[in-house]
């Protein structure tokens, strides 16, 4: 329920710059997820916006006004942690209460809201019950309630599923992704995990080394990622590299450092520039060699190494001393690859993403 | 048999306990029924504690005392605790040895160096008299005071050491949550950070008030007669007067009383454990 703009902001513990000038404008209301490997300055950006640490330069606008001056308690937020936080002296239902008692919400509302608090998250028979005697999941959601009860303008998750076994995680970022939509706040979700990035959010802000390297849906950051970090970060890829000779009719060549490739695609770049290209594995189709004509803009090579995890068999192809993975999804291929047995790799053209270089 | 031979390992520490606890006790607690005065079995020593005045008034002041150190601990060590726990990071380590530095001091040189300290002719009465706070100097040697001030020192690091315990375990996020509620930081402390802290105070309450109780080298070398408590005088029947059946029946009160203390503490600190 407000507009969050953050402006050039900075934090420098000693000769580290955690996180260096950040620029975001987030909408009102929509869910954005901060991405990024442990240490690229994810939390401690979420820790600016709550107010836990103050920005060494730049500022925070919450519906256009600074709020650098505004303390926590003021800034009308509600955060779920990673080890949930919840007041162990207090029960379920008081938990609950605590932050409608600081905003001072009259007596007789609060035992109403925090009975609909815990019924929208399917809590309320625990009402009465420790957060001891909850299970994680629980837990999770006592937190969640807590938070939202208080109807803040602003929610801030950190990690707050990580500490959850796989099968409760997927259930619970559909529940979360309920809640928060239908609240209609304002959401930063900070996360190492790309599949809950994706799921949660409208918007990715994907973090490395205090910068951000990429905002946008989870459908432009996964399909068009802007940089090789990007492209590795989110799902897997594999990249060429080298300086383009030519380009045109859906095949671009490169020169490799000791060869020449050529690849299906395009390029907006011109012959002789320095190239980066990256091509998924899940786009990649892999077919028995026959005979030894290789089709233009394909790869040939020998499967190095097969890892069968189910409903994905992923094939690792040498391609000349260059590794090139392939995924199929368990039941589209018509027989089992061999190890040793000699490929033809391909794909569509616009699966070859051009990266900056 | 497997059984058996774990339970060998325990037995030199059962075998010292029964020899040098238990059985000493139970003989402690068999003459406190032996008049002095008859040598008869019989109720005598406990009815010429109670008949006296002055042995319930020992008794008071020994209370009083032991209440004041508590508070005075308590007092000084919950901020030291809180502060070390949560606001310093490298220095605790220090300061938690500082603050442990009275422990491994010999308890007479303690008790002297306060006497030294408090005296007459003392550096904290020459201050005072220096610059004109107190003409005739402070007259806190041979006070309850003394008595207090020396069993402070000697007893408030256990107080440190629990409450410092109980906040370290304190997750901060607890902290974080509590102000992103929108509670102040004096909230905070009311309502989370200190209700969390009790188990530890009331375990350094407890670990103070009790030996407190039973002090009697401070009162005696700092205390002159207004800070005489009940273990001078448990001291005196054993040592002075040769009165062992009477002590011991006033050690078997004392013992009671440590027991209810320590019953009511512990039952307190049930009701605040999470």
């Amino acid at each position: 329920m407000a507009r969050v703009n953050l402006k050039n902001i900075t934090k420098v513990y000693g000769s580290n710059t955690v996180v260096d000038h950040i620029n975001l404008d987030v909408e009102d209301g929509s869910l954005v997820s901060i991405l990024g490997p442990s240490g690229c300055g994810k939390t401690t950006t979420l820790r600016m916006i709550a107010g836990f640490e103050i920005p060494d330069d730049g500022e925070v606008l919450f519906d256009d006004q600074p709020v650098g001056r505004v303390p926590v308690n003021k800034r009308n937020i509600g955060m779920v942690f990673q080890s949930y936080a919840l007041f162990p002296h207090m029960t379920v239902a008081q938990n609950v209460a605590y932050g409608l008692e600081q905003h001072g919400v009259p007596k007789s509302e609060i035992p109403g809201r925090v009975m609909d608090a815990l019924e929208r998250v399917h809590m309320a028979e625990y009402a009465q019950r420790k957060p001891k005697q909850l299970s994680g999941g629980q837990q999770q959601r006592v937190a969640l309630a807590r938070a939202l009860v208080i109807r803040p303008s602003v929610m801030l998750l950190d990690e707050c599923l990580s500490a959850l076994d796989k099968k409760l995680r997927v259930e619970m970022q559909s529940e979360l992704r309920r809640l928060l939509e239908e609240s209609k706040v304002t959401t930063f979700f900070v996360t190492h995990d790309q599949e809950e990035a994706m799921t949660l959010s409208d918007r990715i802000v994907v973090m490395h080394d205090g910068i951000i390297e990429q905002t946008g849906t989870p459908r432009e950051v996964y399909e068009s990622p802007r940089n090789r970090f990007v492209a590795d970060f989110l799902g897997k890829a594999d990249f060429f590299e080298g300086k383009l000779v030519s380009a045109g009719n859906g095949i671009v060549t490169i020169a490799t450092e000791n060869s020449e490739l050529t690849l299906t695609g395009s390029t907006t770049a011109a012959p002789g520039e320095d190239v980066l290209f990256a091509v998924r594995p899940e786009h990649v189709i892999m077919n028995p060699a026959v005979g030894a004509e290789t089709p233009v803009g394909a790869l040939r090579g020998k499967i190095n190494h097969i890892i069968y995890s189910g409903n994905v068999i992923s094939s690792i192809v040498d391609c000349g001393g260059m590794m090139v993975r392939t995924e199929a999804t368990g039941g589209s291929l018509s027989r089992e690859p061999q190890r040793g047995e000699e490929v033809i790799l391909s794909w569509e053209p616009d699966y070859l993403i051009q990266l900056e270089k | 048999m497997i059984k058996d031979r774990r339970t060998i390992m325990t037995w030199p520490a059962m075998l010292t306990l029964l020899l040098f606890a238990l059985f000493p006790l139970v003989i402690m607690f068999y003459t406190s029924f032996i008049s002095d005065a008859t040598g008869e079995f019989s109720m005598a020593n406990y009815a010429k504690f109670f008949s006296n005045l002055t042995y319930i008034k020992v008794t008071g002041t020994s209370i009083l005392i032991s209440l004041c150190v508590t508070l005075v601990s308590l007092v000084i060590a919950y901020p030291l605790a809180y502060i070390m726990a949560k606001k310093l990071k490298g220095l605790k380590n220090i300061i938690l040895v500082l603050v442990i530095i009275p422990f491994f001091t010999n308890q007479l040189v303690r008790v002297y160096s306060w006497l030294i300290f408090l005296q007459d002719g003392g550096i904290l009465n020459r201050l005072f008299m220096t610059f004109g706070l107190a003409e005739n100097g402070l007259g806190i040697l041979y006070t309850k005071a003394a008595v207090i001030i020396g069993l402070t020192h000697a007893f408030f690091p256990y107080m440190v050491v629990t409450i410092f315990m109980a906040l370290e375990r304190l997750d901060d996020a607890m902290l974080e949550a509590s102000r992103s509620l929108g509670a102040s930081k004096t909230t905070t402390f009311m309502k989370v950070i200190f209700p969390l802290s009790m188990p530890g105070v009331i375990s350094g309450v407890t670990i103070v008030f009790i030996p407190c109780l039973g002090s009697f080298v401070e009162p005696r070398i700092l205390g002159g007669t207004g800070g005489l408590t009940i273990g001078n005088i448990i001291e005196d029947q054993f040592f002075e007067i040769y009165g062992w059946n009477f002590g011991a029946a006033i050690a078997f009160l004392l013992l009671a009383m440590v027991l209810i203390c320590m019953g009511g503490l512990n039952s307190a600190g049930k009701r605040w454990q999470v």
